[in-house]
């Protein structure tokens, strides 16, 4: 950079380069600083990201990388393996269970993102239109997420079951009751409300960090405009706070695709395996079936299926922006 | 042959890290005079088997000078995950209590040690508990309790149908289901969500009718049989007429709740010695009958031997082995069965102050059978039980249903 600054380099009266002042006085013989120098503050950085960098590649980059290995062998608890090549991959292919267990995902997904995200926009922008006692409406929303996932998949049973709550309220106008967790049309919507139920809060509060970066006066000279509510919201708000709704969006689409302990709670991946999700399935061939190569090899897959939509996601809102 | 090295040492960090970061045990290893011992709550009530287990550990350890037991109370929830995870990273216990048709699986991972020489004398034990702990001819659990279900009825709920003595045979049960429809009340209390264990919910209607789960040679299954075909039959026959509760097909085993603890169903057909209190206090003690095994071509219930196995990474761990012979002393196993219902496996053990009903599940324990001992039996069953729901459903009809599981569970066995 200091080379570039044009300010440190004159020349004298005899037109000859004056002496280099200020970050030039540093410079080495060839124009450039010591080596040193130039790692110093590279070396800093990576001494302070160190630590994180140590448990995420012990915790996340070997884990990965051993599974991608673990996929293409049949490894067994003792430890012991042989290598079956792509075996286990076109097993899958093959495999009618992976494919109800796929579409279970898919399904579940459609259903919980846009419960979810739609919770989320709508509660943050309430909270952010509060004055009195936002802290105590922000916490009572966000109590959910806190909340164990076993304990919410019990109480929602109960709230679903044949005479639960829902079913009660329903018989009171006449209507019901309904299987929710056992009718296999209505089960994915009923676990993934519930799931959007537990899991809200946080979207909520990474939406709301959002808009309170949102400059109010843009807000404002659109209400002296005489924007209205719905159209301060969609000209200004949602387009500003497209980089927070990606990353719920990302993030809450590779939370539904990695599906387990509402259904592990609720459901047991049924009825007739209508909630059978892939990280289920998975589950099952882990640690039911002892087939952790294939195991394995669902989680490769799983992995890329979620790359693909995020790159697929980041792919339109970034044409959007543009 | 350089590759292969590195792809063992990379998995087995990866399986390692996978492992630790599940935030499993803390894997402490246990050698020399340390062991560790996984027990399961067979003593339901919660501060008896803390008291229990506690007092054994103090004995064992007064008994063996210089070894430090630890006995480890786990929860039944999660209890596959959690021992395979232990297995895999060869941590958390020494020793672990399974049942028969757990331990093949494990044997067949070869991630288990045979027991044969922790116990000197096997005379005087039942000869069907040590069959069912073994595996190729070796035993790898040491009996030290064997579990027993009985059928329970509602006295009150047959009484208002008309029906007093209670319907212990298939006949008898269909001819009462109607009976007991017409009063709001279903026959039997059936658990069909998927993830219950079958031995307490179709397993039994399937052995009483003279079938099995594997066919004899073990390489394919057999409950899609005449005989599978009818037990599930007699489910959906049952269902047609109300002799279901509502919501069978998506019903758990929990008591707290249930149909037959709110009064809505008459028969709870697998009931453990220890859930009586709770029945008796949701529905009156005068009102709870325990029944022989209900009969189909042949009373049996299911019942199995409680084995205390060993990890295979324990295997030279002599500290282990003295604790698992010490629990199966009859002194360890007359206390564990007063204290959890549940039955001694050797004959030289008297239970002391047994109650009436406890005569009469200790009386059964000849008419019970533990299942079927196949390396693949939870994964079978894993595979059969949403095709049950299916047909509880009306999805399927029972051969449909039964056929397809089969050709899933052939699969699975290589068939």
């Amino acid at each position: 950079m200091a080379e570039t600054l044009p300010d440190t380099v004159t020349q004298n009266a005899d037109g000859r380069p004056a002496t280099p002042r200020g970050p030039r006085q540093r410079l080495g013989v060839r124009g450039k600083a010591p080596w040193r120098e130039r790692l110093r503050e590279p070396a800093a950085g990576l001494l302070f990201v160190l630590p994180m960098l140590v448990l995420f590649v012990v915790f996340r980059f070997v884990p990965a990388f051993g599974a991608l290995g673990m996929s293409f062998t049949d490894y067994k608890i003792s430890g012991e393996f042989d290598f079956v090549g792509v075996d286990n991959y076109a097993r899958l292919m093959r495999d009618p269970v992976f494919a109800v267990s796929l579409k279970a995902t898919l399904l579940y997904s459609a259903f919980y993102v846009p419960f979810t995200v739609l919770i989320s926009i709508g509660t943050a922008l309430l909270l952010n239109s509060v004055i009195w006692a936002r802290g105590l409406f922000r916490g009572a929303l966000f109590l959910p997420y806190v909340t164990s996932f076993v304990l919410a998949g019990i109480i929602w049973r109960w709230v679903y079951e044949l005479d639960g709550l829902v079913n009660g309220l329903l018989a009171k106008a006449d209507l019901g009751p309904v299987d929710f967790l056992g009718d296999t049309t209505l089960v994915l919507p009923s676990l993934a409300a519930v799931s959007a139920w537990k899991g809200f809060g946080y979207s909520m509060l990474i939406l709301l960090a959002g808009l309170k970066a949102i400059p109010t006066s843009y807000l404002e000279a659109a209400r002296v405009d005489g924007a209205g509510p719905w159209q301060r919201l969609r000209r200004i708000v949602l387009p500003l706070l497209r980089p927070s709704l990606f990353f719920v969006l990302v993030i809450e689409t590779i939370g539904a695709f990695q599906v387990f302990d509402t259904i592990y709670v609720m459901t047991g991946g049924g009825p007739v395996r209508a909630s059978y999700t892939l990280v289920f399935g998975l589950f099952d061939q882990g640690f039911r079936f002892f087939d952790f190569g294939y195991a394995a090899t669902m989680g490769v897959v799983l992995f890329a299926i979620v790359l693909v939509v995020s790159l697929i996601q980041r792919f339109i809102l970034d044409r959007e922006n543009t | 042959m350089l590759m292969r090295k590195v792809m063992a040492l990379s998995l087995a960090a990866a399986l390692s890290a996978a492992l630790a970061a599940c935030g499993g045990d803390d894997g402490e290893q246990s050698g020399g005079g340390n062991v560790t011992l996984w027990m399961y709550p067979v003593i339901s009530d919660q501060a008896k088997s803390q008291a229990f287990w506690a007092k054994v550990e103090k004995d064992f350890e007064a008994a063996n000078a210089g070894i430090d037991a630890k006995i480890e109370l786990q929860p039944w929830d999660g209890r596959q995950e959690k021992v395979t995870t232990a297995l895999a990273a060869g941590k958390g216990f020494d020793l672990v209590v399974l049942g028969p048709d757990q331990i093949p699986q494990y044997v067949q991972q070869g991630t288990l040690a045979p027991v044969d020489d922790v116990l000197a004398d096997k005379s005087a034990f039942g000869k069907s508990a040590l069959d069912a702990l073994s595996v190729n001819g070796k035993l790898y659990g040491v009996p030290i309790y064997h579990t027993a279900t009985l059928p329970v009825y509602n006295r009150a709920a047959l009484a208002k149908a008309g029906i007093t003595d209670v319907p212990d045979t298939w006949a008898e049960i269909k001819d009462a289901a109607p009976k007991l429809a017409a009063s709001g009340v279903s026959v039997l209390n059936y658990a069909g969500a998927p993830n219950e264990t079958l031995n307490l919910t179709f397993y039994p209607l399937l052995w009483q009718n003279g079938g099995s789960v594997f066919g004899s040679d073990g390489k394919s299954v057999a409950f899609n049989q005449p005989a599978g075909v009818q037990a599930l039959q007699f489910l959906l026959d049952l269902a047609a007429v109300g002799g279901l509760q509502q919501g069978a097909a998506t019903s758990t085993s929990s008591l707290e709740g249930s149909a037959f603890t709110q009064g809505k169903a008459a028969v709870l057909p697998t009931v453990q010695l220890s859930q009586l209190s709770q029945i008796e206090k949701a529905i009156g003690a005068e009102n709870v009958v325990v029944g022989q095994p209900i009969e189909g071509k042949r009373r049996v219930s299911f019942g199995l031997p409680g084995g205390v196995v060993l990890g295979k990474h324990a295997a030279g761990n002599a500290a282990a082995k003295k604790l698992a012979a010490y629990l199966a002393t009859p002194e360890v196993m007359a206390g564990l069965a007063k204290e959890s219902g549940f039955f001694p496996t050797r004959s030289d053990v008297q239970v002391p102050d047994a109650s009436e009903n406890a005569k009469k599940f200790a009386a059964a324990i000849d008419k019970l059978y533990p299942g079927d001992t196949h390396p693949k039996a939870r994964q079978v069953m894993s595979v059969l039980a949403p095709h049950i729901q299916a047909a509880l459903q009306g999805k399927k009809s029972a051969q449909q249903a039964l056929d397809d599981a089969a050709k899933e569970a052939n699969a699975l066995l290589g068939g």
